[in-house]
Parts: structure tokens; sequence; C-alpha cells
């Protein structure tokens, strides 16, 4: 289980961080590395303030029993969602994510043709759009790192599973943070949906070992039941994929035929 | 919630809940559908029958909510 939290909470670290660094980049390159490095710290802090009070105080409060039923449902719940969505992605009906494009579109969103150079800007301009691009920064960082504190509060809730977690999700986002200072780009590269497809079966594998056991269950396959699971969730995301596939190709025929009808009366 | 007796009904109970938490206008049916089917021995269902109604009862919240985000997907786009 140890490997399994380890892994999770860095693939989760390593997704969330390229998306976030996309936009602290785009701040950085538009309204200063001041505002755009003091937002993500600032996020940061917050984020880990958060993972502290929840996983260090509240949820030790709590039975194991119950424990087990909260965190397993919450990672079922994040885990579906990861897994349906990398699952439209693969099958062609929702667009992959752009991170190139995503870069340009901040960067076109802040670095507006009305504003004025840096250097023509009054010292209360500039001000002004730091602020912008502080808050810029420390909304990416938490929006996308809301889940990595989600994921490092459940996987380490239990006894044993604190460090695992926190190593996992800081070893993913340093290594992107490192990538990020080596290519000054976005990490186009970072394969994000087959990352979010394998979290996604591990999240729903784990959370339902964690909500069977909350609702008193002991599973048959023991320690083997994470693999297990793994392996049910992997061939139940392909046989979606082929279902997606071929549901997506009748409903092109389907409108097909009805709109030649339609023009043939 | 432990001992064999009322394992199956805890488990209907947790599906039915997970499905209002994913409500996407399919899973609240699905979730009721599963616990009808099984309601009728839910009291006296085995360990291993729960197990099996719980990877059951996921499974096809994932398949639904594929199916419900994919049509919703083609409708979006026009195809």
């Amino acid at each position: 289980m140890i490997v399994t939290t380890v892994l999770i909470a860095l693939l989760v670290g390593l997704v969330e961080g390229t998306e976030a660094l996309t936009v602290v980049l785009a701040v950085g390159l538009t309204r200063g590395w001041r505002a755009s490095i003091g937002g993500t710290l600032a996020g940061l802090a917050v984020l880990a303030a958060v993972v502290v009070l929840l996983g260090g105080a509240a949820l030790h409060a709590i039975p194991l029993q119950w424990l087990n039923l909260l965190l397993g449902t919450v990672l079922l719940l994040v885990g579906l969602r990861w897994l349906t969505k990398a699952i439209l992605r693969v099958a062609g009906l929702v667009k992959m994510r752009d991170e190139e494009a995503a870069f340009a579109k901040t960067l076109a969103q802040l670095d507006s043709p009305a504003e004025r150079s840096p250097v023509e800007r009054s010292p209360a301009e500039r001000s002004a759009s730091a602020r912008i691009g502080f808050a810029t920064s420390f909304g990416a960082v938490l929006l996308e790192g809301a889940e990595v504190a989600l994921a490092v509060v459940a996987l380490g809730a239990r006894p044993g599973t604190t460090l695992p977690a926190v190593v996992g999700a800081v070893a993913g986002v340093l290594a992107v943070v490192l990538a990020g200072i080596a290519v000054r780009k976005p990490l186009a590269r970072v394969p994000e949906n087959t990352i979010k497809l394998v979290v996604g079966v591990m999240l729903s594998a784990v959370g339902t070992v964690w909500a069977g056991e909350g609702l008193g269950m002991s599973w048959l396959a023991g320690q083997l039941t994470v693999v297990v699971l793994i392996a049910w969730y992997a061939l139940l995301a392909w046989v979606a994929v082929r279902w997606a596939r071929a549901g997506s190709v009748a409903r092109k025929v389907e409108t097909g035929r009805a709109t030649t009808a339609g023009a043939a009366r | 919630m432990s001992g064999a007796r009322g394992k199956g009904g805890s488990v209907v109970r947790f599906l039915r809940f997970l499905a209002h938490l994913m409500a996407d206008g399919w899973t609240v049916p699905a979730g009721l559908a599963v616990a009808a089917v099984v309601t009728l021995g839910a009291d006296r269902v085995s360990s291993t029958a729960a197990q099996a109604l719980m990877l059951a009862g996921l499974s096809i919240t994932l398949l639904l909510a594929v199916r419900s985000s994919a049509r919703q997907a083609v409708r979006g786009s026009g195809r």
C-alpha cells in the first residue's frame, strides 16, 4: 500500500503541477517573476496549512472504520471522475489538454495590447499589474493544488501513510518545478491524459478497498486486493473506451441519416 | 456496520449515497436500481456477495458516467 500511496501522490502532483506551471510561467513573463513566484509560494502555503489542519488534526479524531469509509468515498469520487474524463479523451470525444494552447491563451489574457510596456508604466500601474499577476498565480496554484492536497490528506490519513503521501506529492511537484526552470516553457510533453487514466484507476481501486473496509468487509484477496482491483478497473476503462467510441460512431450515423432524410423531404 | 447481517444493506446505502454525490441525472436511478435488485436479500447477504455487489455497483456507476458524459460531449460538439 505504501508504494501505491507514493505513486498516486507523485502522479497527482505531476499532473496538477504541470497545469499550474503553465499559468505561473505566463504570469512571470507578463507581470514579472516577483508576482508570479510570490503568488505560487502563497498558494503553496495555504495548501500546506489545509493539509496540516485536515490531515494532522481533524481526521485523526474520527474512528478508523468511519475514516476508511469517508476516505474511500473521497478517493472513489475523485478517481471515478478522473477516469471518466480520461476515458472520454482517449475515445476522442473530449479534446486532449494542450499545455501550449493553454499557455498562449493565458499569455494573451494577461498581456493585453491596451496595456503599456512595463517601462512606460507609472509605479501605481506597475503595482496594480503585479497584484493581478500575484492573484492569478495564487489562484492557479490553489485551484490545481486542491486535488493534490485532497489526495495527500486522503492517502496520508491512515496510520503509516502520511510520510509516503507527502513525499510522493512533493516529489511530483518538485519534478515539475525543476523541469519548468530548466526549459522555461510549458511542459507539453508530459502525457497528462495517460497519467490521469492511471491515477483514476489507482484511486478507484484504493477507494473501493477502503470504502469496503469502512463498510465492515474483509476483502477476499487480502493484501492483493488493490492489485486485483487495479486490473479490474483498467479492464473496465478499456471496455468503456471502446463502448464510448462505438456509441459516438452510432450517433454520428443516426444524425447523418436524420439530416439526409430531412434534406430529401 | 460489521457482521454479515446488514452488510448488504450498508453496501446498498453506500452505493446510493455515492450515486447522489456523483449525480449527473443517471446515477440516482442506477443506484436505486442496484438497491432494488439486492434489497430482497440485503440483510442476509454474505461478505463475498457484498464485495461482488459493491464492485458491480461501482462498475455500473463508472460505465453510466462515461455514457452520460459521452452523450453530453457529442451533443456539445454538434456531432
